[in-house]
C-alpha cells in the first residue's frame, strides 16, 4: 500500500466510526426529499391553512415540469443548507488536526504533506460527492413519481456538473480550514464567500464564467431548458484550476510551517 | 384538475396514494433520530450538554438530529 | 550518525538554541538533559522536522532534515504527548505507521506485543489507553519498525516497573542490531542505567557530552549533572 491508500483508508475507517457515512446520505437524502414533496402538496397546506373558504391557486404553479422541482433541489436545498451542512461537517477536517497536534505527530512520520492533504480531500470529496449523487437521485425518483420525468442524458449532466461545484466547495474549505485557527472563523468565512459565490452568480457573463457556483446553475438550466450554456468548458476548466489552487495555497502553508504550535 | 379545495374535502384526501410518499420521509427522519439518541447514549461520558441535546434530537427530531451531528459531537477532554 | 551543527532558532520575545553542536555515534545510547526552557523540546521539534531553524544543520545517516521522506524514515518520534484517535485500535495504528515506513512484519510486531505485555488491550480502541499504554504501544511500533535512531522525549514516564525491565532489554537488544537511541529523560538513575552517554543542555548550548562512567566518577561533572537533574525535577510541570 503505498502512503495515500493508507491516508484515505485512515481517513474512511474515520468516517465509519463517527457514524457520517450513516447519517450524511440520510441528510442529503432528506433534503432531496422534501424540495417534490413540499411543491407537490403545497397547494393542499396553503388550503390547509386558508380555512373554510378555501383559496384558489393559480393553475400554472402545478403545472411545474419535473426539471423545474429538480432544479429546485439544487436551488435551494443544496446549495442553501446543503452547503452550510458540507462546510460546517469538514471545518475540522485540518483545523483540528493542527489543534489536537496531530498534524505536528503526522509531519514526524516519513509522510509527504502532498498525500496527507489529498488523501484527506480524496476521501471527504468521494463521500461526500457519493451523499450528494443519492440525495439526488432519491429527489428525482420522487419528481418523477410526483411530476414529470427528465431525459437520462440532462439529469446525469447536471449532476456531474454540480459535483464539479462540490469538488471546489470541498477544496476550498480544506484551505480555510488550514490557514484559520477558529472552528467559528472558517465556518463563517467559508458559509459566507461560497454562499455569496453563489448568489452573485448571474450578475455578469464574466464573473459566471470564473465563478465556480455556476457549475450549479448550468446544471440548473439544463434540468429546466434542456440547454447547456456554451460557457460551460471554460467554467469546468477554472473550477478545476481554482479547487488544485486551493489544495497546493493549503500544501504550501503545512509545508512551510505557518500553522500554529502549542 | 380541480385546485379549490374546501375544508371538508380533506377527508377525502387519499391516504392510500399519500403514504408511499410520506412513508420514506418518516422513516428517514426516525433513522436519524434514532442513531442521533444511540450515539449520544454511547458517548454519554465523552460529550457535553448530554440532556440538552438529548431533548433537542427528540423535539426537534430530523431538523434536531442534523444539528446533533453538525455540531453536537463535540468531545469534552478528548486528547 | 544524528550530527547537530550549530543549530540557532529563536522565537519573537527570546533565543532558545545558541550555537547546539552534537553528535551521535552508532550504537550510542545518549541521554539529554536539560531544563524547562533550556531548549530541549525545540531541539527535538527540529530534529523530528516539527520546527525549522534559523541557522545550522541537522543530518541523520548523512540525510538532512531538508531531503523529506527518506531523511524522516531514519527515525521514528515518541513524543511525551502522543496524539491518537480515540476510536481506532491500538493495532490499526501500528499498521497504519508501519505502513509508513514500508514495514510488514506481523510477526515481530505480534512478538513485541508480547513483550510489552499489550495482548489483551492493543485490539481496544487508543480512547481507553493510559499515558503509560500510549507509550508502549508506541515502543511496540518503533521496536517493530527498526528505524536506524529512536528518538524519546520521557519514555519511562508513566510506565509500569515490567515494563521498564522489558524496555531497558529491547534497547539493548536493539542496539546491538545496530540502532541508536535519543532520549530525554530527567531520572537519575534510569539514565546511569541505560544511557553510555549523556548530553547537558543548558542556555541554549551543550555544557557538556561524555560517557555516564566518566560523568559518575569525577565529582565536579557529577554536579553539574546533579545540578541539571534537580532543576529539571523542580520544574516538571507535572
Amino acid at each position: 500500500m503505498n502512503q495515500f491508500t493508507v491516508l484515505v483508508k485512515k481517513e474512511l475507517i474515520q468516517l465509519v466510526r463517527e457514524i457520517k457515512l450513516v447519517w450524511f446520505p440520510l441528510v442529503f437524502i432528506f433534503l432531496g426529499i422534501t424540495q417534490p414533496v413540499v411543491s407537490y402538496y403545497m397547494p393542499s397546506i396553503l388550503e390547509m391553512l386558508g380555512g373554510g373558504q378555501g383559496i384558489s391557486i393559480d393553475p400554472s404553479m402545478m403545472a411545474q415540469s419535473g426539471g423545474e422541482v429538480l432544479a429546485s433541489t439544487l436551488g435551494s436545498q443544496f446549495d442553501q443548507l446543503g452547503v452550510m451542512i458540507i462546510v460546517i461537517s469538514l471545518m475540522g477536517i485540518v483545523q483540528s488536526d493542527k489543534a489536537s497536534g496531530m498534524l505536528a505527530f503526522i509531519l514526524t512520520r516519513p509522510v509527504k504533506v502532498g498525500s496527507y492533504l489529498s488523501g484527506k480531500v480524496f476521501s471527504h470529496y468521494v463521500f461526500i460527492a457519493f451523499s450528494v449523487a443519492v440525495g439526488y437521485i432519491v429527489s428525482y425518483i420522487y419528481t418523477q413519481f410526483l411530476f414529470t420525468g427528465i431525459p437520462l442524458e440532462d439529469l446525469s449532466i447536471a449532476l456531474l456538473l454540480y459535483l464539479l461545484w462540490v469538488l471546489f466547495i470541498v477544496s476550498f474549505t480544506t484551505m480555510i480550514s488550514t490557514i484559520f485557527n477558529s472552528q467559528g472563523v472558517i465556518a463563517l468565512l467559508s458559509i459566507a464567500i461560497l454562499l455569496g459565490c453563489r448568489v452573485i452568480v448571474g450578475l455578469n457573463p464574466f464573473l459566471d464564467t470564473i465563478n465556480p457556483a455556476s457549475m450549479s446553475t448550468y446544471g440548473m438550466e439544463l434540468l429546466v431548458g434542456g440547454v447547456l450554456n456554451s460557457n460551460v468548458f471554460w467554467s469546468i476548466l477554472i473550477t478545476l484550476i481554482l479547487s488544485a489552487l486551493a489544495i497546493n495555497i493549503s500544501n504550501t502553508w503545512i509545508s512551510r510551517k505557518k500553522y500554529r504550535i502549542d | 384538475m380541480k385546485l379549490h379545495y374546501g375544508l371538508d374535502d380533506l377527508s377525502e384526501f387519499d391516504i392510500v396514494a399519500f403514504l408511499p410518499i410520506i412513508l420514506p420521509i418518516v422513516a428517514i427522519g426516525l433513522i436519524l433520530v434514532l442513531t442521533a439518541l444511540i450515539d449520544l447514549y454511547r458517548h454519554r461520558e465523552r460529550r457535553e450538554n448530554v440532556l440538552m441535546w438529548a431533548l433537542i434530537i427528540i423535539f426537534a427530531n430530523t431538523i434536531g438530529s442534523i444539528l446533533y451531528f453538525v455540531i453536537g459531537r463535540k468531545e469534552s477532554g478528548g486528547r | 550518525m544524528l550530527s547537530i551543527s550549530e543549530l540557532e532558532k529563536s522565537y519573537p520575545n527570546k533565543k532558545v538554541l545558541n550555537g547546539v553542536n552534537l553528535h551521535i555515534q552508532k550504537g550510542e545510547i545518549l541521554g539529554f538533559v536539560g531544563g524547562n526552557g533550556a531548549g530541549k523540546t525545540t531541539t527535538l521539534n527540529i530534529i523530528t522536522g516539527i520546527l525549522d531553524c534559523d541557522k545550522g544543520a541537522v543530518s541523520i545517516n548523512g540525510l538532512t532534515n531538508k531531503s523529506g521522506l527518506e531523511y524522516k524514515k531514519q527515525f521514528f518520534y515518541i513524543p511525551d504527548t502522543i496524539h491518537v484517535f480515540n476510536n481506532v485500535p491500538g493495532y490499526d495504528w501500528i499498521l497504519f505507521l508501519m505502513s509508513l515506513f514500508n514495514i510488514e512484519d506481523n510477526e515481530k510486531l505480534d512478538e513485541y506485543i508480547k513483550v510489552f505485555d499489550m495482548e489483551d488491550s492493543i485490539k481496544k480502541s487508543m480512547g481507553t489507553y493510559s499515558y503509560g499504554m500510549l507509550h508502549k504501544m508506541s515502543l511496540i511500533a518503533a521496536f517493530t519498525i527498526n528505524p536506524p535512531i529512536i528518538i524519546m522525549d520521557e519514555p519511562i514516564n508513566g510506565l509500569d516497573p515490567s515494563a521498564v525491565v522489558s524496555f531497558k532489554e529491547e534497547i539493548k537488544k536493539y542496539v546491538e542490531r545496530g540502532g541508536t537511541i535519543f532520549f530525554s529523560t530527567h531520572l537519575l538513575d534510569v539514565a546511569e542505567k541505560i544511557c553510555d552517554t549523556i548530553a547537558i543542555l543548558k542556555d541554549g548550548k551543550i555544557i557538556l557530552h561524555d560517557k555516564v562512567k566518566n560523568i559518575i566518577g569525577d565529582s565536579s561533572l557529577e554536579s553539574i549533572f546533579m545540578e541539571a537533574q534537580i532543576y529539571e525535577r523542580d520544574t516538571q510541570p507535572y
